[in-house]
């Protein structure tokens, strides 16, 4: 995963890549030390097992229609790639070539379905999505809910397109490809990010086993030679960094500042739109009201001076507060606070 | 090293390609000790005389105070012992005498017999050799003669031997790849000297017998992991004795060969014999009775195979019904009442398209050879002999293009030529015998295009297409063909109009263009070699024979591809990737550069920068090399000098106890090319002095204990330990040590000129990739120098080297019967290989996984001492320093094979000849040999097997030569019909397990085939075969002298063409397209360690940058399909005429 940091002497931020739980013999000093702040966005997790799951529990393959809820099926344990092929082959033959207990892309609504011209009836085979023939399903993607993050009490919401399981890979020293080439792994994109300034764990539903049924666990330290109690993941675990404003188009104590020109906020997360509220701004001491603020991107809050904007030569303090969250409903930990002097 | 393109034309040189050695092993001895049958007593003096008419002159010995006796130097033959002591005379007739075998003769002599009376014994001689721990089968020439072998040469009698089995460039022996064998003929080294091939395959009418040893060689043989085959060839003796011979296989009495479908082509091709045909004579005789004989032989041989290619349709038309089985065809649209739906049709049964066949043509491919023999015998004395042997095989071949224009294929020719003489004298009673070998080979072979107007054209292969569009635009289809694959709309003369593609070609390529790599390469050894050998008494009896040679290998290649490119077109993924041989001249910028004058450096080659100097690609000065053969860089010279010595002692401490010891030193030191030496390598920076890698300290012990408890030489209990030493085939010369560069670039089709409506696409904008090349410093969208940072030796590289222990018995249970057992156990202890520690950028040739800590010290030591002030030099070894440590996190090669054998042989008596075997072994490991099989690379100690480390997972399994079962029998009787003349009756049966199936993935830098993407032999075993040969020979005496003889040969009687291999890759490197689109993208993947079949479902892609995604990787629609199977049913005949 990466994080974000900040090298002494300098106040700007930077992410790198580091090994948030165990270490490898490979990775620098800076890539395995423990974690400093996770990233909330740009965020994916290779998370790399050392040894292999049951892909059927963790991944889905993209069927030629609705199968159940959407049109990725469950492929059955013990299925193979050619019972792959035996579903992905041209329609008219399918009844007689996806059958039996490794079949896949069965029809479970109620209604059954139309492909191409043929009525497929509930607990008839769909087909695999194989558009070039080629035998193989052409896209899978993770099961939802089959691993998750954590935050506090949010479960992450997880790209589930863009996450997958890959058995393969090697652990030996990198070579081609480097860590992202390292394996069996689990790759995890959090749909939009993660909440922010909270405690993070892994988890891994009931049925992500390995070829022994055993679950899924996380040792002390990531040490592989350690033992864990199957479930137990609670060693993986790091803090994500708290909301903030990486950037302001007005620097603190500046002078001078156009009266009409409006103020922006980047914030280091997605924010809550409906929870845009609680910002203050002063001029001289006194309350300013005659603002607007707009969020846009998700991150980045506009404060626009209204009217003939601020008052010429006043201190202004512009306040964000707690009111404002992110998109888990997760406060600015502390208020933000900036102070300008607008010019004449 | 990974450069696969080669892998066609190397098969092809290895077909042609020979040596010489010379080393004499072309004679047989008899020994044994005479004593007096009534009281035992040990009897001196008695002269024995071994007579025969293979032999010149009458061999004599005289029995020691122990009545022992040898006599040593005979050919092979059947022999006439006799044995006289005072007035007593004893004939012993039918002792056969065999190829560095030793025959036990033992005598009991009657003391009270009377004088001057002639008893002859027809007790025969005992079949087992006492004093020998070799394994392995000696092959007469009634073997040859009687057994239905398949083929005309040598090589298809070896598969006699217990434990061998065929592999893809000859006979492999105990575990071991056909190339670690050595093939002497006539005493003269034929080893291939590329790659390892057999080089003279001398046809089997010259053929007096053949000694094939599996396994226990005694230090006279080196420079073997694998087998050694000794071919003797007839030689003249006082009698005019010869044959015309004539032998003949047409392809009307051939079955038609079973059709191996590709679910990824639309091109379907099969071979089937037209005709093979050879005739000749060979003749021998005295040119000065008892003092000079002349052995000739010619036979020319001229075969044709035709290729059948079949050009098919997917069809649109059929469904499935209620019945479970599909319907007729109906192609109209389902809203008419038919079957098209878009999607082909598909039989559930067995998972192949439904194809229509659209047309039948046939190529040929026609071969011409001869095989001349000529050698000249001369005894001074009996104790003087000398032989001057000539052997000449001149022969070419033409191959049209099959997958594609007749065109694209090539014509082959070539010469191979060994001329030896040998010298043999005795002194000393015999107890003192020299011998003295001098042998010159020579090896040439050179390729022209089949089509002169395309050698200037690059080779193209095209992949992920349409046969409907490549078939009309290149001319090399029928008009059946190109009209049944046009795709048109519904309505017209498209039969099925819905399927968008009728004539898919996947993952099969269609080949254009001119022949590819181009061949004119000469080799050539000198060799000289002189033995000792001496018997002497001390504390039982010794043989001790040491012996040194000398040889000098030299190798002059070609180094150009047609065109000066070989073309990937990857149609169906909008990319062509065109490969190049480049001369580099240094970095941009660098000294050589700067100071260069020289023209021809006018290119310029770009590769990344993996040291992490800078963030991009560095730049080379180079020229591509191309024009005409003999242009600057278009050859590389190479040289390796071998040498060896050893000692041997064969002590038999009493007459049935033996003890072999000995012990064997080679060195070999292959040499830069010699425009290389002298020069400093542009990408290493290290000066180039002569040697680039020196193998020394190859000491090889080889220990044998060996009794007979018969004390008749009818049994032996024995154990045998050696250790034996690879010799490196010069392949490595032309690539490692020959400044070979490959510069690979990816070109969009848009950089490459205007779309070619010949290559169409999917979407038709595809390009001929020869645009690609018109502008000689186009920038690719990706470029690559393979091996950028060059070659280095790992310092301190050991050879490489195998460990063997072998224990069993033989016993002669009934007269003529023997029956054998013995274990058999080989490991690898070393193997010498490239590695890459820093992705492909350089290549270090090391022994994988072990790098001594001392040489890292003296290196360690050498930067040390490096000037402060010379930071580059510092920079330079320090990285090597790393790039040397890493050497050990790399797998070590191991290859075990065990194997447990039952023998039995019934030697030719009474009619009837049987032998037999059954062996059960495993082999096991993750290093196959010299042999990639599971790629088809043929680079031996250069591979791309250790290459990177992430293509080592999964490969430890059975190897492809990991056969559990294998039987074999063969037999021979003959009736006689007195007058009539006889029939033989010789068959010969085999049966064994089938080979490993893998499942392979293509690896971004290497290509397809490269990644294990699970443990091998994962996927199972093709099936058990079996087959049936039967010949049947009438023979018809003419006269006195003269016998002419007919014969027919059934192979594989019951027509039974079984699997010999299928198609391994399971994920093709590119993913095929989806109709009407260029959505074909490169889909890598690395290994699944420790996966199963079933985690295949769930493995993700690697693009042509190395990057993973979330796509899962497509599939072979080939997958596990029979590639090739073994020959139909066949008849041949011959005649020959004896005299």
């Amino acid at each position: 995963m990466r994080e974000t940091f900040t090298t002494p002497g300098d106040t700007s931020t930077s992410s790198r890549r580091i090994f948030a739980f165990g270490t490898h013999p490979d990775a620098i000093d800076v890539e395995q030390h423990s974690t400093q702040s996770a990233a909330l966005s740009n965020n994916g997790f290779r998370i790399i097992m050392d040894e292999l799951l049951v892909g059927n529990n963790l991944e889905e393959i993209a069927c030629r229609s609705n199968v159940d809820g959407d049109a990725y099926s469950r492929v059955p344990l013990g299925a193979t790639p050619d019972d792959i092929a035996k579903c992905a082959t041209a329609q008219d033959v399918l009844p007689s070539t996806c059958k039996g207990i490794y079949a896949t892309c069965m029809r479970e609504l109620d209604g059954g379905c139309t492909v191409g011209t043929t009525m497929i009836p509930k607990g008839g085979p769909v087909g695999v999505d194989d558009k070039n023939q080629d035998g193989a399903a052409d896209d899978t993607h993770l099961i939802a809910g089959s691993v998750g993050i954590r935050c506090g009490t949010v479960n992450v919401p997880i790209d589930i397109n863009m996450s997958y399981w890959n058995p393969s890979g090697n652990q030996q020293p990198p070579a081609m490809g480097g860590f992202e080439a390292l394996g069996p792994a689990i790759v995890l994109i959090p749909e939009r990010g993660l909440p922010s300034n909270l405690d993070c764990s892994l988890f891994f539903a009931e049925d992500v086993v390995d070829k022994q049924n055993v679950r899924v666990c996380a040792p002390p330290n990531g040490d592989p030679d350690a033992e864990c109690t199957p479930g137990d993941t609670a060693n993986v675990k790091f803090k994500t960094e708290p909301m903030t404003f990486q950037s302001v188009t007005v620097t603190n104590n500046a002078t001078g500042i156009s009266r009409t020109e409006p103020i922006v906020f980047v914030s280091n997360t997605v924010l809550d739109p409906m929870a845009i509220s609680g910002i203050t701004v002063t001029a001289g001491g006194a309350a300013f009201t005659n603002f607007t603020v707009v969020l846009t991107m998700g991150k980045v809050l506009t404060l626009t001076p209204t009217g003939t904007g601020f008052p010429p030569n006043a201190a202004i303090v512009v306040t964000l507060t707690a009111n404002i969250k992110d998109g888990f409903a997760q406060p600015l930990p502390t208020p933000f606070v900036v102070n300008f002097m607008t010019g004449p | 090293m990974n450069t696969k393109h080669l892998f066609l034309s190397t098969a092809l040189l290895g077909a042609f390609a020979s040596s010489a050695y010379s080393q004499s092993n072309t004679t047989g001895a008899v020994q044994g000790a005479v004593v007096d049958s009534k009281t035992g007593e040990k009897l001196p003096g008695v002269t024995v005389i071994a007579t025969s008419p293979s032999l010149a002159q009458a061999q004599t010995a005289i029995t020691d105070e122990n009545g022992g006796y040898k006599i040593t130097d005979l050919p092979p033959g059947d022999y006439l012992i006799t044995f006289y002591y005072a007035d007593i005379t004893l004939e012993r007739g039918g002792v056969n005498v065999g190829v560095n075998k030793v025959t036990p003769v033992f005598q009991k002599l009657n003391q009270a017999q009377a004088g001057g009376e002639v008893v002859k014994i027809t007790d025969t001689a005992p079949t087992i050799d006492p004093t020998s721990t070799t394994q392995g089968i000696t092959i007469d020439k009634n073997y040859i003669k009687n057994i239905p072998v398949p083929g005309r040469t040598f090589e298809s009698a070896l598969g006699a031997a217990a434990g061998s089995q065929g592999d893809q460039l000859g006979v492999s022996f105990s575990g071991s790849s056909s190339l670690e064998n050595q093939y002497y003929v006539d005493g003269v080294n034929t080893t291939g000297l590329t790659f390892g091939t057999v080089g003279s395959p001398v046809i089997n009418d010259f053929i007096e017998e053949i000694e094939v040893i599996t396994g226990g060689y005694n230090a006279e043989y080196g420079r073997a992991t694998g087998g050694v085959v000794n071919v003797v060839t007839k030689s003249g003796s006082n009698e005019f004795k010869g044959s015309v011979f004539a032998y003949f296989q047409p392809g009307a009495l051939t079955a038609a060969a079973e059709r191996t479908p590709n679910n990824a082509s639309s091109i379907d091709a099969t071979g089937d014999l037209a005709y093979y045909a050879d005739f000749g004579f060979e003749l021998g005789g005295p040119i000065i009775k008892d003092k000079l004989w002349f052995f000739v032989g010619v036979a020319p041989q001229v075969s044709k195979v035709d290729i059948t290619r079949t050009t098919k349709r997917q069809t649109d038309c059929r469904k499935l019904e209620a019945s479970g089985n599909l319907s007729t065809c109906d192609a109209r649209l389902q809203a008419m009442g038919g079957n098209a739906d878009s999607v082909p049709d598909v039989d559930p049964k067995t998972g192949f398209y439904i194809t229509d066949t659209l047309d039948e043509e046939v190529r040929s491919r026609s071969a011409r050879a001869l095989s001349f023999l000529g050698k000249i015998n001369y005894a001074a004395t009996p104790e003087n002999q000398g032989q001057l042997a000539i052997q000449a095989q001149p022969g070419q071949s033409e191959s049209p293009g099959i997958y594609g224009p007749a065109t694209s294929g090539s014509k082959l020719s070539g010469l191979t030529t060994d001329i030896s003489t040998k010298w043999t004298s005795k002194f000393n009673d015999n107890k003192t015998e020299i011998e003295a070998v001098i042998g010159w080979h020579r090896e040439k072979i050179s390729d022209d295009p089949y089509d002169p107007s395309q050698a200037d054209k690059p080779l193209q292969v095209l992949y992920d297409g349409s046969l409907g569009v490549w078939g009309p635009g290149f001319g090399a289809e029928s008009n059946a063909t190109n009209e049944g694959c046009r795709d048109l709309p519904p309505g017209m003369s498209d039969p099925y109009p819905l399927l968008a593609n009728n004539c898919p070609m996947d993952t099969a390529p269609y080949v254009i263009g001119g022949p590819g790599s181009i061949s004119n390469d000469l080799q050539q050894r000198r060799a000289a070699k002189l033995s000792v050998t001496q018997r002497m008494k001390a504390g039982g009896s010794h043989e001790i024979k040491a012996g040194i040679d000398v040889e000098d290998n030299t190798s002059n290649t070609a180094r150009l591809y047609s065109g000066g490119a070989f073309i990937q077109n990857y149609v169906g993924s909008d990319l062509i990737r065109v490969n190049r041989w480049v001369q580099l001249l240094g970095k941009m910028g660098s000294p050589q550069v700067m100071g260069n004058t020289d023209p021809r450096y006018d290119n310029r080659c770009s590769t990344p920068d993996t040291s992490g100097q800078t963030m991009g690609n560095i730049q080379y000065v180079c020229d591509y090399i191309t024009g005409d053969l003999g242009a600057p860089g278009t050859e590389v010279s190479g040289n390796t000098l071998n040498w060896s010595v050893y000692l041997r002692d064969s002590w038999q401490i009493q007459p049935n106890l033996t003890l072999n010891a000995g012990v064997r030193y080679e060195e070999q030191r292959l040499r830069y090319a010699e425009f290389l030496r002298g020069q400093v390598d542009p990408l290493t920076n290290e000066t180039l002095g002569k040697n680039a890698m020196t193998m020394t300290g190859m000491l090889a012990p080889r220990v044998g204990i060996l009794y007979d408890w018969t004390k008749e030489g009818r049994s032996k209990i024995y154990a045998h330990w050696g250790r034996f030493y690879e010799s490196i085939p010069m392949r490595i010369n032309d690539r490692s040590f020959g400044g070979e560069v490959n510069f690979q670039q990816d070109f969009a089709p848009s950089q490459c000129g205007a779309p070619d409506p010949r290559i169409g696409g999917p979407i038709g904008n595809a390009r001929n990739g020869e645009g690609c090349l018109t502008d000689p410093n186009a920038v690719g969208a990706q470029e690559r120098l393979i091996g950028a940072s060059g070659v280095l030796i790992a310092p301190g590289i050991k050879p490489q080297y195998m460990d063997e222990i072998i224990g069993g018995f033989e016993y002669e249970i009934l007269d003529d019967l023997k029956i054998g057992v013995s274990f058999q156990n080989r490991r690898m202890g070393r193997v010498i290989e490239d590695v890459s520690t820093d992705n492909a950028d350089t290549y270090i040739i090391a022994n994988p996984g072990e790098w001594s800590s001392d040489e890292e010290e003296k290196l360690m030591d050498r930067i040390d001492r490096v000037d402060p002030a010379n930071l580059d030099e510092k920079a330079r070894l320090t990285r090597q320093l790393n790039l040397f440590k890493g050497i050990r996190i790399f797998d070590k090669p191991r290859r075990d094979y065990n194997a447990l054998q039952f023998t039995m042989t019934r030697r030719f008596s009474k009619k009837l000849y049987v032998q037999g075997s059954y062996t059960f072994s495993k082999t096991e490991g993750n290093y196959p040999g010299l042999i990639s099989y599971d790629n088809g690379q043929v680079d031996p100690n250069i591979s791309s097997q250790y290459d990177l480390i992430e293509l080592l997972a999964n490969r430890v399994g059975p190897l492809p030569q990991d056969r559990p079962h294998y039987i074999k029998l063969d037999g021979y009787y003959t009736f006689d019909l007195k007058k009539a003349g006889n029939i033989t009756v010789g068959t010969r049966l085999r049966a064994l397990s089938g080979v490993p199936i893998n499942a392979l993935g293509g690896h971004y830098l290497y290509g397809g085939n490269e990644s294990f993407l699970l443990p091998r032999g994962q996927i199972g075993r093709t099936d058990f075969e079996h087959s049936l040969d039967l010949r049947l020979i009438y023979a018809r005496n003419l006269g006195k002298n003269m016998q002419l003889e007919f014969f027919v040969d059934l192979h594989n009687i019951y027509n039974r063409q079984g699997t010999a291999g299928v198609d391994d890759n399971f994920a093709p490197q590119f993913k095929l397209s989806a109709p009407n689109s260029t959505s074909g993208t490169e889909q890598n993947a690395n290994p699944v360690s420790g996966g199963t079949y079933q985690d295949l479902i769930w493995v993700k892609t690697i693009d042509n940058r190395g990057n993973e995604s979330a796509v899962p990787i497509g599939k072979n629609p080939n997958f596990r399909n029979t590639t090739g199977r073994y020959s139909p049913l066949n008849a041949n005949f011959g005649m020959r005429l004896n005299f």
